[in-house]
């Protein structure tokens, strides 16, 4: 092909390495990217005005379906910036297992991350690991909330259920689990030489680029920027405990790698320590008027029962003002702007979503690059479209 | 109280100001004003269960606490009258835990039915438990449960009445209901027993809650204890939405609230909204349950044809088509004169405007009415009783009035909010309340003075006033003299006689209204429906005269219908007033100068065959006229008629046209109340079927005629604004009107009075297809006194003949304690009675005769 | 030049780990069902299909309060209510669009009767949409019952007024 005609490629929305449906307008020169356009909006379901039309506490189940890989961070976060509206402490315990369902959340998130990433480089077998492994964290959530992906299960004020009996037990399996996994995936991928040649200078991004774009999360470690919400703006009492923020060096889908999976260490470093160290009490604070009273007492007191109609019906009514929350989630930097009018729903609903902050560095990851080191770029990022387009 | 307290104020002046601090804030009060209504007037939210803005305070939930320094305890704010240098507190710490431990009292012993109650969601002890309680309780026992054979279901719910159920377990004995009814609606039916933990509302023994008011106890309830089948186990109240609206069946405007649901497109309930100038709050019945016509199942929903003598369902395009051919082929061959209109006085302004347009510009004919159920005779729009109709009068008036006369009215019956309002003048003033009627009716209850005269003799009554005050030098003699010019009575003893009122009662009538600084004065349907109602009016007009009314009474004859002010005012009399001519021309370009009918005179041209096309909008002459065979023999001679209704009456099934109308909550429609007052009733939901609101169908019509008959929307309204903003008042003439004596002539051995009227929860001939009102009435009955029953060895239930000079029916008899003289009464809003067919239009009075049927 | 060695070797010395890690799963159990014959069992909150409870006298729980509706997120669940022959609430008309639930167990918790509950089916997938739109007699479980609720319920008789009929 002649220089300076280049070929307009589409990439997406059906293709199986966008990861969902997203769209990628290539410009090739060649094998050369000299334009990649990402195209979004399939997935558009409108979920921060959904929320907006429904009372605080029916607004939960859309946070699932945000990050559908990562329910109970998205739960966690609104649940933090509704509580930090209303201006309501929860129990010691319900943020112990608040931090240890995160924790497992990130796990989760990153072993799917890293199954269909190899998967997009060509390692079948890296996916049926991840999701084994997975599987102990989704049969967790299942015996918390009832679901292995939808699970509502954070709630505004502490828990929607208590912890049930056999988490303790459930948790730890897990914690045995997983490491030797990583093991397993550590010795397939890290030093794998066909790997390192997809991922390494791959996808590069330097420090003051990243800090342009806004990235967060691995994207931004990746890059060398040492910030993380959990340790700049400790929440649901992180501070309490001892884990390390992994750093990468260049920048490069490679650096994101060994982050990522070093961050899933880390959090079983997390997981173990809130299990150890979780505290007895309430799994809800006890707000009238917020919280539901607990199932047992509507049917035998009739101030529960009034308060359990009440809150049901109409809902609580939140204070004018507004607030941000920021979680880490595991793609990085999940924020809630909700800004309370003085009625039972918020005014404004406005999510801070990472995978589409992340994804706006696309172009700058791949253009310069081959193209087939776009499916490497964009695994890399780590994009869930219902986040993207919400 | 806030009534009570306002009346009793003193005015304005220093002393009487008490200077008082609520939270800090300072405010000045009239002596006399409790603390939650000084809290009120400053913005300060108390709860309260037992409180009500229209009643007497008793303190009963003792919700409403509040701190008062000083005093030891807390206090009962809504009780509690200011004093000088009052420092209250409402919101303190000790204020917060009294609530709580209130609460935590009452909701001791009260079920857990939150999910099958029909107050979840609106319920006063759910808000304020809510607001103000705690959500974990400390009680830990069996809670107290009214148990006694009467219990119906296992939710311990007992029917009281044909409407209320009541469950005493829910109940909190704020006594809101049980003070209502005998302060605002003076019924004793529903009472409180026992006392202590097991006091109990119940109906008094024996007795239903079947009073015309009753609907508002359920209202009024805090809780869920009083519900009425109307609302009960239909819909959650937070799955529907309000449209506010006015109500169609009396003429005050009562102010509403329909509760509707937009995917079924269906009304649930109306409650009242609250209106201190017109309705305090209070609805009768046949406001409150008169909207379940519009979600019945009966409505008309397509047009309907005559086919060979068969009515059939057709298209708007098809029906439109046959009037338009029907009507243009008369209009061509006879001339437009030979079309004539009867209009509904229950429609909108639109529709009354645009239906004249019609007529008067469609067809160039004069021959438009709106009284399809009044006899009379020829009239102009400037007699006597015109003039007295068109006096304004205020209903907020009747509160401070110091003299109250009604005459000929069966006031609950007919003007079930007056009644109200004249009730709270009589709790809470001090007015001489008089009641002038052929009969004895409830309203005896409220008066000083109840002045029961023979039937048809009116004028004597108002002529004996006016003549005992002349006597006694009540009013000035020369004005007396002139009176006594005019008049053919020579002495207040005679008039006694003939009218069988006594003097003493005349007199005392008299030296109230020349005595009274603000006088209310009105007359009701007995008068308007009477053949002789100018002839009273003459001598009402002659009253006001003589006593100088002027400046200190509202004197006025009471329109009966929604919209029959509106329909006054708008000119949908065959013969308008000039200055309603007069715009209408402006309006228009064009006015008919063809003679005038009214409906009377449209009849009896009808029968003569000179009228051969006719339009009715919404009314129904043939069951509500006062002569039946007059009506249908004429209507059936009629070439081609055209009925639009709500559902199939008598008449339709005469029409060869019937179109579907929409009722008042289908469209938004304006309406004139007796006071003059145009008011707005929003549309709640989409008309059903295909049925149309009134102006549609008449510009329809037009347009089918003439293309160039289309009426807008916009347009009508803007003529409509412009016609009510014309003075109406009619001014008295400048001298005393001839009083002739007019008597009816014997009837032969037919000697007992008859008067028609409406049923205690029904008004005209739509209401007894709701079936909540149904349920309290749904069969026609003759009402006879006692003594006269006990005579003819009637008891409650027999079937009685009824016999005029014309007709003869037999009705089930209802021994009523309210008629206390010889006159038997049937209501006229049961089709099935055919009562109309026993009375004649030229009858002043009507006679008949009664006799048990032997089974 | 050097660089090419250097991935040379790397495949030969440091791949063959990876190869390890493969070769010895062959020996390893298999996690996987052999799903349409064997089934995981779900966990006790797990929120399948609804299904509606009975007393033990076989009367309907549910009252038609319409809280469940009202806590709907998705608006799924349609209700009308009516009067029994006893005069009392009951359901007439209770119908739950599958296809708009979301399954969040919202209607469960807002139950005040105990009446809806979200079951362990969760295999009822249809070829029309309409068959989707579950009505009251799709949900009531038989009566008597054959299998043990797997919900925990607190209170197994009617409500009277009071708190003695409490029952663990």
């Amino acid at each position: 092909m002649s220089a300076g005609k280049t070929v307009t490629l589409n990439m997406g929305p059906q293709h199986p390495s966008t990861h969902g449906v997203l769209r990628v307008v290539l410009e090739l020169d060649g094998e050369r990217v000299i334009k990649a356009t990402p195209v979004i909006g399939y997935l558009h379901t409108g979920i921060e005005k959904t929320m907006e039309s429904k009372l605080y506490y029916k607004a939960l189940p859309a946070t699932d379906r945000m990050d559908y890989l990562s329910p109970m961070s998205n739960n966690l976060g609104y649940c933090l910036a509704v509580e930090k509206l209303m201006d309501i402490d929860v129990p010691e315990k319900v943020k112990w297992a608040r931090v240890c369902l995160a924790e497992l959340t990130r796990i989760k998130s990153h072993l799917v991350w890293l199954g269909t990433h190899a998967l997009d480089l060509g390692a079948m077998s890296m996916l049926l690991y991840a999701f084994r492994e997975r599987e102990s964290i989704v049969d967790i959530y299942e015996a918390c909330g009832g679901q292995r992906m939808m699970t509502s299960y954070i709630r505004i004020g502490g828990l929607a259920h208590e912890l049930p009996r056999d988490f303790d037990k459930l948790v730890r399996k897990a914690l045995k689990q997983i490491p030797q996994g990583v093991k397993d995936y550590e010795d397939l991928l890290t030093a794998n030489e066909i790997f390192i040649r997809r991922t390494r200078d791959v996808a590069v991004i330097s420090a003051g680029d990243a800090i342009d774009y806004s990235l967060s999360g691995p994207m931004l470690r990746g890059s060398g920027v040492n910030y993380d919400v959990r340790k700049a703006n400790p929440y649901s009492g992180y501070e309490n405990f001892d884990f390390q923020i992994p750093l990468g060096k260049k920048g490069d889908a490679y650096d994101r790698y060994l982050i990522r999976v070093e961050e899933i260490k880390q959090s079983l470093r997390i997981i173990q320590q809130a299990i150890d160290g979780m505290p007895e009490g309430p799994y809800r604070a006890h707000i009238p008027g917020v919280v539901l009273p607990p199932k047992e007492d509507i049917l035998y007191k009739m101030e529960s029962m009034i308060f359990h109609f009440k809150i049901i019906t109409e809902g609580f009514k939140a204070p004018c003002g507004s607030v941000y929350q920021a979680v880490e989630a595991p793609k990085g930097e999940l924020g809630f702007y909700i800004a309370g009018d003085g009625t039972n729903k918020p005014n404004r609903v406005r999510v801070r979503p990472p995978s589409f902050i992340n994804l706006a560095s696309l172009p700058k990851l791949v253009e310069g690059g081959l193209f087939s080191d776009v499916v490497c770029a964009i695994g890399s990022v780590d994009i869930v479209l219902g986040e993207v387009d919400r | 109280m806030a009534e009570a307290t306002k009346k009793d104020m003193p005015t304005e002046t220093a002393e009487n100001m008490v200077t008082l601090t609520i939270n800090g804030r300072e405010t000045t009060v009239p002596k006399g004003t409790t603390v939650l209504q000084a809290a009120k007037e400053l913005g300060v939210h108390i709860p309260t269960f037992c409180w009500h803005p229209k009643l007497k305070p008793v303190g009963a939930c003792r919700m409403c606490y509040v701190e008062v320094e000083k005093m030891p305890k807390l206090q009962v704010s809504c009780a509690l009258e200011v004093m000088d240098g009052m420092v209250v507190h409402t919101d303190s710490d000790t204020v917060k835990q009294g609530r709580k431990a209130i609460i935590e009292f009452i909701l001791l012993n009260h079920p857990l039915d939150c999910p099958t109650c029909d107050k979840g969601g609106e319920c006063d002890l759910q808000n304020l438990t809510f607001a103000h309680g705690v959500d974990d309780s400390r009680f830990e026992f069996q809670k107290y449960r009214f148990v006694d054979e009467g219990m119906t279901t296992t939710f311990d719910d007992r029917r009281i009445g044909p409407e209320i159920i009541l469950n005493r377990n829910r109940c909190i004995l704020c006594y809101k209901c049980v003070r209502a009814n005998k302060e605002a609606f003076g019924e004793y039916d529903l009472g409180v027993y026992e006392r202590g933990s097991i006091a109990e509302i119940n109906a008094a023994p024996g007795e239903q809650v079947d009073n015309p008011f009753s609907g508002n106890l359920v209202e009024i309830c805090p809780v869920g204890a009083l519900t009425n089948s109307d609302w009960r186990y239909k819909i959650r109240v937070w799955l529907t939405s309000t449209t506010p609206s006015i109500c169609n069946y009396t003429s005050s405007g009562i102010n509403t609230l329909f509760f509707k649901e937009n995917h079924h497109n269906k009304i649930y309930r109306v409650t009242s909204r609250p209106s201190d100038d017109i309705d305090d709050g209070w609805l009768p019945d046949v406001t409150r349950y008169g909207y379940q016509i519009v979600n019945s199942p009966d409505r008309l929903t397509t047009p309907l044809v005559k086919k060979e003598g068969k009515q059939v369902e057709a298209t708007w395009e098809e029906a439109l088509e046959i009037i338009g051919k029907r009507f243009g082929e008369i209009k061509e061959r006879l001339g437009g004169v030979c079309v004539g209109a009867l209009v509904s006085p229950g429609l909108d302004n639109a529709s009354l405007h645009a239906a004249s347009r019609l007529m008067r510009v469609g067809f160039k004919s004069n021959n438009i009415d709106f009284r399809g159920d009044y006899r009379y005779l020829p009239e102009s729009s400037e007699s006597p009783f015109m003039r007295l109709c068109s006096r304004p009068f205020k209903i907020a008036d009747i509160d401070d009035s110091d003299v109250i006369v009604t005459f000929g009215s069966d006031l609950i019956r007919e003007h079930a909010n007056e009644y109200l309002r004249i009730r709270k003048a009589f709790n809470f003033g001090n007015a001489r309340i008089f009641a002038v009627n052929p009969y004895q009716t409830k309203s005896a209850d409220v008066s000083s003075l109840e002045l029961v005269y023979l039937p048809g003799t009116e004028e004597s009554v108002v002529n004996g006033i006016c003549l005992a005050a002349i006597e006694d030098n009540l009013v000035d003699a020369k004005r007396g003299e002139k009176f006594k010019l005019k008049t053919p009575t020579k002495s207040s003893a005679e008039a006694a006689k003939v009218s069988g009122v006594d003097r003493e009662s005349l007199r005392t009538v008299a030296e109230a209204l020349a005595e009274g600084k603000k006088i209310t004065f009105f007359t009701g349907e007995i008068i308007t429906r009477s053949r002789q109602r100018d002839l009273i009016a003459s001598a009402l007009i002659n009253l006001h005269r003589l006593f100088g009314l002027k400046g200190r009474a509202q004197m006025s004859a009471l329109a009966r219908y929604a919209n029959s002010k509106g329909a006054e005012k708008l000119g949908l009399l065959p013969n308008p007033r000039t200055v309603v001519v007069d715009k209408l021309r402006g309006l228009w370009g064009e006015y008919p100068e063809s003679p005038a009918r009214n409906t009377d005179a449209m009849m009896a041209l009808i029968k003569k065959e000179e009228i051969k096309g006719f339009l009715i909008l919404g009314s129904n002459p043939v069951m509500l006229y006062p002569d039946r065979e007059f009506v249908k023999e004429g209507i059936e001679k009629l070439d081609f008629l055209v009925v639009a209704d709500l559902f199939e009456t008598e008449t339709t099934e005469l029409a060869d046209v019937v179109l579907p109308l929409a009722s008042w909550a289908e469209y938004e429609g304006y309406y004139v109340n007796l006071e003059g007052r145009t008011q707005k009733a929003a549309r709640a939901v989409k008309p059903i079927g295909q049925a149309k609101p009134g102006y549609e169908i008449a510009s329809l019509i037009g347009e089918a005629l003439d293309p160039e008959m289309f009426q807008n929307e916009q347009q009508i309204h803007s003529e409509v604004r412009q016609l009510l903003e014309l003075d109406s008042v009619i001014a008295y003439p400048d001298d005393f009107l001839e009083v002739k004596a007019d008597t009816d002539g014997s009837q032969g051995d037919y000697n007992l009075p008859l008067y028609i009227i409406d049923d205690w929860h029904h008004s005209g001939h739509l209401t007894e297809k709701a079936p909540s009102l149904a349920n309290f009435a749904s069969e026609p009955y003759i009402e006879i006194p006692p003594q006269l029953a006990s005579e003819l060895k009637i008891a409650h239930g027999d079937s009685v003949r009824v016999e005029s000079e014309v007709g003869k029916v037999i009705l089930p008899a209802r021994i009523s304690e309210h008629t206390q003289n010889n006159v038997v009464l049937v209501p006229r809003n049961f089709s099935s009675s055919n009562v109309t067919s026993l009375l004649m239009r030229k009858k002043r009075v009507d006679r008949v005769k009664i006799s048990k049927v032997d089974e | 030049m050097n660089e090419v060695l250097k991935a040379v070797g790397n495949i030969f010395l440091k791949m063959p780990k990876g190869f390890v890690v493969t070769f010895k799963h062959l020996f390893k159990k298999p996690i996987t069902l052999d799903y349409p014959r064997k089934k995981n069992p779900m966990t006790a909150r797990y929120r399948g299909k609804h299904y509606l409870e009975r007393y033990d006298d076989g009367t309907e729980r549910c009252v038609c309060c319409g809280l469940c509706a009202a806590a709907c997120p998705a608006d799924a669940i349609y209700m009308e209510p009516e009067e029994n022959e006893k005069g009392e609430r009951r359901a007439k008309m209770y119908e739950i669009n599958l296809l708009r639930c979301i399954f969040c167990g919202f209607c469960e918790e807002a139950c005040p009767e105990e009446a809806i509950f979200l079951g362990q089916v969760y295999e009822f997938s249809e070829d029309n949409r309409n068959s989707f739109i579950v009505g009251k007699d799709d949900m009531l479980v038989p009566h008597p019952r054959k299998d043990n609720p797997l919900k925990r319920i607190y209170r197994r008789v009617r409500r009277v007024y009071g708190v003695t009929d409490k029952s663990k």
